[in-house]
């Protein structure tokens, strides 16, 4: 009896695990099913077009979201490793665990909040949206975790190496460059990308910063097109056509995100 | 070898030698993120003042929203943001406890790394292909599933309404879907707290894993259940795309649990671009205020019980 009850335990978790998988299976399919018939050359090459015969592409949308996610990777990069050093040079100091506080705090705010924050502080100023305000909107998103990520990526160095490296009779400077971002570099690089995958499907914080646009444009200070919100935009469409081609921008969204998230599996837990 | 060390010990730079200065760059940047929350709050608080001042508390009493009688009921979307946080949570708990409890003890090696890999999916898919994903597959079907809950449960005063694809129950189910992985994967890391000693104790008496896990793992982990809660809570609180592109925004206060209705992050997302008066891109800018306050409060509830619950098993 007891073991009977053991193992209906076990088949009553097991189905609730399966049935999350084939809800899963079942989106995937969905979003292949319906994105790979537009995805072809005109998906690529083209802009947006009003619906009509030729319902244009996802061009100004991908090269968009290029420009604004560069942008904000090197913002958040830039701010990210500097910050994760401090926390690794000056642990358990009054600062540093202000900075921690301040981080988490930063992860729990809602991304719209970011967002409309930018837009006071960057669009109001310039005087209208722009590609910029979209990256640094992003960046206010991406950096707490690649901070708290970093930090737990230098805590790795090997504490023999660096005191070989002191003994030697190096600065402070000189074994944070030679010895702990040299050794950090592959980790970096892997949650770089990590953090790059959250923010590739953010849309919230671009929606009144980037604001989109149906033209191809380079300059970022201009209103930009992105990948997320152009799904948004042509979800709530009332049109066929721009539905299917939100599925196929939808399914490269996804097949992007999903692999390097994927891939990078190992590093997935740091910085939560 | 040694040349290296030479080259790196003969290497003269002129700034980076100076340690104070890297120091200084160090710190100015801890500072300026320590800043950044802070002046989003700022931004926040600057940006409400004139609808605090001109609407005062009348915000709260009203079920009304007409910005062109400037009519604003903060309440319905306050309410209602609330409540599908606190739905979705408890229904993704009853997926994500037994998902964590087959991962942690009845799956091994391939099996176990499969089913981490789905939970990792789904974690990473972005909220606007779910919500595009809901609209098309999810919304269309609601309504059968409505007039069922229906004619079955009728006689509770909330679940008696006209049955529509877009609503709160839609918003729910599809939050729930988004709350699984990260619970599933806290609620692993509170199986892990669990002293191993007990449960090998328990192991050698000849118990069963289903009582392992009914008398020891449930009663240890309950207090970490708890916050695990009001992290969901917060996530699914601030949850954007999908619920604003699920939810009807309609921002009264619902008549049942089918209709259409708003939360605090719909309506900014929806309207935040159409304020066409002061008063409402300030009501606005508030909303996002209590929006910002709300997830403060709960993070800080649930960090607060992890840190006591880490210092009594570490």
């Amino acid at each position: 009896m007891r073991v009977l009850t053991d193992r209906l335990f076990q088949a009553f978790t097991m189905a609730v695990a399966l049935s999350v998988s084939i809800i899963l299976a079942f989106i995937l399919f969905q979003l292949i099913k319906d994105g790979i018939g537009s995805i072809n050359l005109n998906f690529f090459v083209e802009t947006a077009r009003p619906v009509g015969s030729n319902s244009g592409g996802f061009k100004q949308a991908i090269v968009g979201s290029l420009l604004i996610d560069s942008i904000a990777m090197i913002i958040i990069i830039s701010f990210s490793v500097l910050g994760g050093l401090f926390l690794h040079v000056y642990p358990e100091t009054l600062l540093s665990k202000i900075l921690k506080e301040s981080m988490s705090l930063l992860q729990g705010t809602p991304t719209i909040v970011c967002g409309i924050c930018v837009y006071y502080m960057v669009v109001r100023s310039m005087g209208h949206f722009s590609g910029f305000a979209g990256s640094i909107a992003l960046a206010l998103v991406g950096i707490p975790y690649m901070v708290l990520a970093s930090e737990q990526i230098f805590k790795m160095t090997p504490s023999l190496l660096v005191e070989a490296a002191y003994s030697l009779g190096l600065s402070k400077a000189r074994v944070i460059f030679y010895v702990i971002l040299r050794f950090a570099k592959f980790p970096l690089l892997a949650i770089s990308l990590l953090t790059l995958a959250r923010i590739a499907g953010e849309t919230a914080p671009l929606l009144f910063t980037a604001f989109g646009n149906s033209f191809l444009e380079l300059n970022p200070g201009r209103p930009m097109a992105a990948m997320p919100l152009q799904i948004f935009i042509y979800a709530i469409s009332p049109y066929d056509e721009w539905h299917r081609l939100a599925w196929a921008g939808a399914l490269v969204l996804i097949i992007f995100v999903t692999v390097l998230s994927i891939i990078l599996g190992r590093y997935r837990r740091l910085g939560e | 070898m040694f040349k290296k060390a030479q080259n790196i010990l003969s290497f003269r730079s002129v700034d980076l030698a100076n340690l104070s200065l890297f120091d200084i760059l160090l710190k100015l940047v801890a500072i300026f993120l320590i800043l950044l929350p802070v002046l989003i709050f700022i931004i926040l608080f600057i940006n409400s003042l004139p609808a605090i001042s001109k609407l005062g508390f009348s915000v709260f009493t009203t079920n009304n929203w007409d910005p062109v009688s400037d009519k604003f009921g903060v309440i319905a979307p306050l309410l209602v943001t609330v409540i599908v946080g606190v739905i979705s949570t408890v229904l993704g708990l009853m997926i994500s406890t037994p998902i964590a409890l087959f991962l942690s003890f009845y799956s091994r090696g391939k099996i176990s790394s499969f089913f981490s890999t789905v939970i990792d999916a789904l974690a990473s898919i972005p909220s606007v292909v779910l919500g595009l994903w809901a609209i098309f597959y999810v919304a269309p079907h609601i309504g059968t599933i409505e007039t069922v809950i229906k004619a079955l449960f009728g006689f509770i005063p909330f679940l008696n309404g006209n049955p529509s694809p877009f609503g709160l129950l839609t918003t729910i189910l599809i939050l729930t879907l988004m709350l699984v992985p990260i619970q599933t994967v806290l609620i692993k890391e509170l199986i892990i707290l669990v002293p191993r000693n007990l449960l090998e104790a328990g192991f050698s008496l000849g118990t069963t894993k289903y009582e392992i896990v009914t008398n020891l793992i449930l009663p240890f982990i309950g207090q970490g259940i708890v916050a695990v809660v009001f992290l969901s809570l917060a996530r699914g609180m601030e949850e954007t795309m999908a619920t604003a592109m699920l939810i009807g925004n309609r921002p009264l206060f619902p008549d049942s649990i089918f209709s259409p209705t708003a939360t605090l992050t719909s309506i900014i997302a929806n309207e935040f671009s159409e304020a066409f008066s002061k008063t409402y891109l300030s009501v606005l800018f508030e909303l996002g205020l209590i929006l910002f306050a709300l997830v403060f409060v709960t993070n800080v509830c649930a960090k607060f019980i992890l840190r006591m619950l880490y210092r009594r098993f570490r």
